[in-house]
């Protein structure tokens, strides 16, 4: 099947078209919205760099961009960059092989506690496990070890910011591999198995090459987190004196009036610059072949590790259960601390700090509100784009919108603040025609949202598209289907799996999102990030830490229901459901 | 030391004797009590105030003028400037009133012509070092920055010179001037006053001193125990203090630093009346006894600091030229991010 995919393929351009009109109609508005909603601030973002650039800041922006700080900071950008993404890569995939091929048990909880790492706030993360190196520090000093007193949290280094970046990007690999490997049809492995190949050489020689894109994809989505990420570099990395762009863009914006705006937007540039040369890479991979699979789905573990599956299957259980449980604890512990510095019993923890954020502070509510809409609308709508686009794109090569696929990625990779700056320049005067603005108003963060998050569900469904059995598209398609009845019959029945992945990451990341609305909120549309943010600035760490627990919490509480509800979909929807 | 401290005692003296009672007498006449009712609207704030002091504030003010609805921006200085700049770059800034951490936001506000003259204000009360001259933004409260230490330090410093003994090294942490205002403020007056200068500061990185974004996480690690010995604003060692945290705060021998989280008005401003209602209402002495109770120093020294502060007269600050120290604000931050980069 696989072959007759590729033979198909040669073909390109000889697609017959079928129900022009309303395929045009909806290109039209896929169009429209890309237009409105990603590529406006990304031209107009460049359109201000390239300004800054010859305008009448331009001596201080070469200078800046030309400086020791910015120079040290790019290699530190591309070193942690090029470190999480490897870490989250081999982690992620051999996470996603092992969970997805093998008996592995208690799959459930393997998987939820692996993805649900990518959900907690990196900021918060970083918090948590700065703490975890306090116990240990004093353990040392009671043994008579005074030294230790002058040593400094090892995190705090380009070991610890790769380190946290890893195992907090690495759900982005995972899911999308994982979507690929359901998709993976046990016939191919099955005919390998019978031809006498090793487990081995099935895995090296089948199973990786089909979720080569899926993979890829999972590692470029890693490496322009990684490379965007403020909340960990700006925990671990200013203390350490270890700059990364989005810290030294961060650091400009607030230490040297007005004038750093267009530093900021030069420095943004090389991010994105940075963040095109990543996925270049991944064209070039992705150039050696495409693979496209029927899909019957993965129904049982194809393999067995054999002796070493149970202490393979414990061993990781454990570790993930650490990786998970550890933060989340000290998370908790501080919550209902009593004061910072006061050794927590049983005696005198306090709720004071929950029954303030939930009694006395009538914007965690408004907060949770907003936080859950934005993220459920922006999971909802870009799903649905994200559909039509990579329709357009892979199965029906617009050449227009793979030359557009670069700008899709700036509002993601720029920093955030950089990001914020051009909604306000966009949206603060009242909308032409229409008379009002959207300042102030929840509509410009979900915009900001909308442009920011797109790249995190279309990657996943694109490569989805890519697994596609293209003769299926086609043969629909000659026989008269409109494109949304092949939609609703054959593509999306067969791509949720992508599509999920996509939206859920989409959800778990604007629900903690921080550094866009830091700028863009006002009385009325706080949002949680803004909240702990406002809490912990202030020296409220522990009522920050009740927020934190409270929205994992109700996390968690969506995770099951969906799961509830998820029960008559399709397998693999649900990316944490084994 | 040869300058003169800027001592409490001073500040005491420089204040007219009037009594409370009579003060509140001169600024409220019957007439301003129907005034009150009448000044009414929206009233945009843009403010860096801890979360539940900007909540506390607006409810204050709002005892006195139940019509003005307060929509409040709040967050880092950092976020509120970039906020305010990227609106004034647009062309409509939207904010009525500002008060932020420090005056050196607000002497680039006024150098490009963007501050109200707040001619409507009583200033009687209030020393002269707290407000700009031309009455374009004004201090509402005093909020020092000193040494903290961790009860289990073994070695306590008395000065800020201490702070370079070699018994410290690697256990000192500070917030850094590039992300927080008063830390700002405390770098150039160290940097100015003659027995530390530049040559200190240096002398801290070699000890090894961490600068980190913020004085929340100064509170933390040394708290924590983390590090033993940090640079901090009094109210959030104090505070934590009374919530039994096993810290202490230090005031150095050569004198603390200050900033006076000055107020300023937009001359965009859109509700003029309410704004300066606000602005008076936070010099106010019903505004300087409130912000008592949330942990502040009073700017009025016939206000009583909040209980368990040291009484006002002790405390000492570290002489600088105001003037010198803002226009210098930039140089000093570029030179302290050379030296302790991030």
């Amino acid at each position: 099947m696989a072959a007759d995919g590729l033979s198909l393929l040669v073909g390109r351009g000889a697609v017959v078209s079928g129900s022009g009109a309303q395929e045009r109609g909806l290109l039209g508005l896929a169009l429209l919205f890309l237009g409105l909603f990603t590529l406006l601030p990304a031209v107009y973002l460049a359109v201000q760099t390239g300004l800054a650039l010859v305008g009448p800041t331009r001596e201080a922006v070469w200078a800046t961009l030309t400086s020791a700080d910015a120079w040290r900071a790019s290699r530190h950008t591309v070193e942690v960059g090029l470190g999480g993404t490897l870490l989250a890569l081999v982690y992620g995939l051999v996470f996603a092989l092992f969970v997805t091929l093998t008996p592995a048990r208690p799959r459930q909880w393997l998987v939820f506690a692996f993805v649900i790492q990518a959900l907690l706030p990196p900021q918060v993360v970083a918090l948590a496990w700065t703490q975890l190196w306090l116990p240990l520090k004093n353990m040392m000093i009671a043994q008579g070890w005074d030294s230790w007193q002058a040593i400094s949290n090892p995190l705090q280094s380009r070991e610890g910011i790769i380190l946290l970046l890893g195992i907090h990007y690495a759900p982005l690999v995972f899911l999308t591999v994982r979507a690929g490997l359901l998709n993976l049809s046990p016939e191919v492995i099955e005919a390998a198995r019978v031809c006498g190949a090793s487990p081995r050489t099935i895995l090296r020689r089948v199973i990786l090459p089909l979720v080569l894109p899926s993979t890829v994809a999972g590692g470029a989505l890693a490496f322009v987190s990684c490379i965007g990420n403020f909340g960990i570099p700006a925990f671990l990395g200013i203390p350490g004196d270890y700059l990364v762009l989005p810290t030294l863009i961060y650091r400009e914006l607030s230490g040297f009036g007005p004038a750093a705006i267009p530093n900021a937007l030069v420095l943004s540039a090389v991010v994105a610059l940075l963040a095109a040369l990543g996925m270049g890479v991944q064209r070039v991979f992705l150039k050696r072949g495409r693979f496209d699979v029927i899909a019957a789905r993965l129904k049982v573990a194809p393999f067995d590790l054999g002796r070493g599956q149970q202490p393979v299957a414990l061993v990781l259980t454990v570790w993930v259960s650490l990786l998970l449980l550890a933060p989340l604890l000290a998370l908790l512990a501080k919550s209902v601390s009593p004061g910072l510095g006061i050794p927590l019993t049983m005696q005198n923890l306090s709720l004071d700090h929950f029954s303030y954020v939930l009694l006395h502070n009538d914007a965690t509510l408004r907060a949770f509100v907003n936080s859950l809409s934005l993220s459920l609308g922006s999971a909802v709508v870009l799903a649905v784009v994200s559909l039509f686009l990579a329709y357009q794109m892979e199965y029906r090569r617009s050449v227009l919108l793979r030359r557009l696929m670069p700008w899709i990625e700036v509002p993601y990779v720029i920093p955030g603040v950089v990001l914020a700056i051009a909604m306000i320049l966009l949206y603060l005067k009242p909308l032409p025609l229409l008379g009002w603005s959207l300042y102030n108003t929840l509509w410009i963060i979900f915009f900001a949202y909308l442009a920011r998050f797109l790249t995190i569900q279309l990657r996943p469904v694109l490569s989805g598209f890519m697994q596609m059995p293209r003769d299926m598209l086609e043969a629909a398609e000659v026989f008269g289907g409109s494109l949304l009845s092949r939609m609703r019959r054959i593509i999306v029945p067969l791509i949720l799996p992508s599509v999920t992945a996509g939206a859920l990451l989409v959800m778990l990341l604007s629900l903690n999102e921080l550094t866009v609305s830091a700028l863009l909120w006002a009385s009325g549309t706080e949002t949680l990030g803004v909240l702990v943010f406002g809490l912990e600035q202030g020296g409220e760490s522990a009522a920050a830490s009740a927020v934190g627990v409270i929205s994992i919490l109700l996390t968690l509480i969506c995770m099951l229901l969906a799961s509830r509800l998820g029960r008559r979909l399709p397998e693999g929807v649900l990316p944490w459901r084994a | 030391m040869s300058l003169p401290h800027l001592s409490r005692r001073r500040v005491l003296g420089m204040a007219p004797a009037v009594g409370l009672t009579a003060l509140g007498g001169s600024l409220l006449p019957h007439g301003l009590l129907h005034a009150q009712g009448a000044v009414s609207g929206n009233l945009s704030l843009y403010t860096s105030q801890p979360e539940r002091d900007a909540r506390g504030t607006i409810e204050a003010f709002n005892t006195l003028y139940p019509n003005v609805k307060v929509n409040v921006f709040r967050s880092g200085t950092t976020e509120v400037m970039n906020r305010l700049r990227t609106e004034i770059a647009a062309g409509s800034p939207r904010a009525d009133v500002l008060l932020i951490a420090d005056a050196i936001s607000m002497e680039s506000l006024k150098a490009e012509g963007r501050l109200l003259r707040m001619t409507h204000l009583n200033t009687q009360q209030i020393p002269a070092r707290y407000f700009d001259a031309e009455r374009t933004y004004i201090g509402t409260k005093l909020i020092s920055t000193g040494i903290v230490v961790n009860s289990k330090a073994a070695f306590k410093p008395k000065s800020w010179k201490e702070l370079l003994n070699p018994a410290l090294k690697g256990q000192l942490i500070m917030p850094s001037p590039l992300y927080s205002g008063a830390a700002a403020l405390t770098i150039g007056a160290w940097s100015r006053a003659p027995e530390l200068g530049w040559p200190f500061i240096e002398g801290l990185k070699a000890n090894k001193m961490i600068a980190v974004k913020g004085n929340g996480a100064v509170l933390q690690q040394v708290a924590t125990g983390e590090k033993m010995v940090g640079v901090l604003v009094d109210f959030m060692a104090f505070n934590a203090k009374a919530k039994g945290s096993p810290v202490e705060f230090i005031t150095p021998k050569e004198g603390l630093t200050y900033v006076t989280e000055p107020a300023a008005i937009l001359n965009t401003a859109s509700n003029l009346p309410a704004a300066q209602a606000f602005v008076s209402f936070l010099v106010s002495p019903e505004g300087q006894k409130f912000s008592t109770t949330l942990g502040y120093f009073p700017l009025q020294g016939n206000i009583p600091a909040p209980a368990g502060y040291p009484k006002v007269e002790t405390l000492r600050f570290l002489p600088f030229d105001a003037d010198a120290l803002l226009k210098g604000a930039e140089a000093d931050r570029k030179r302290f991010s050379d030296i302790f980069g991030g």
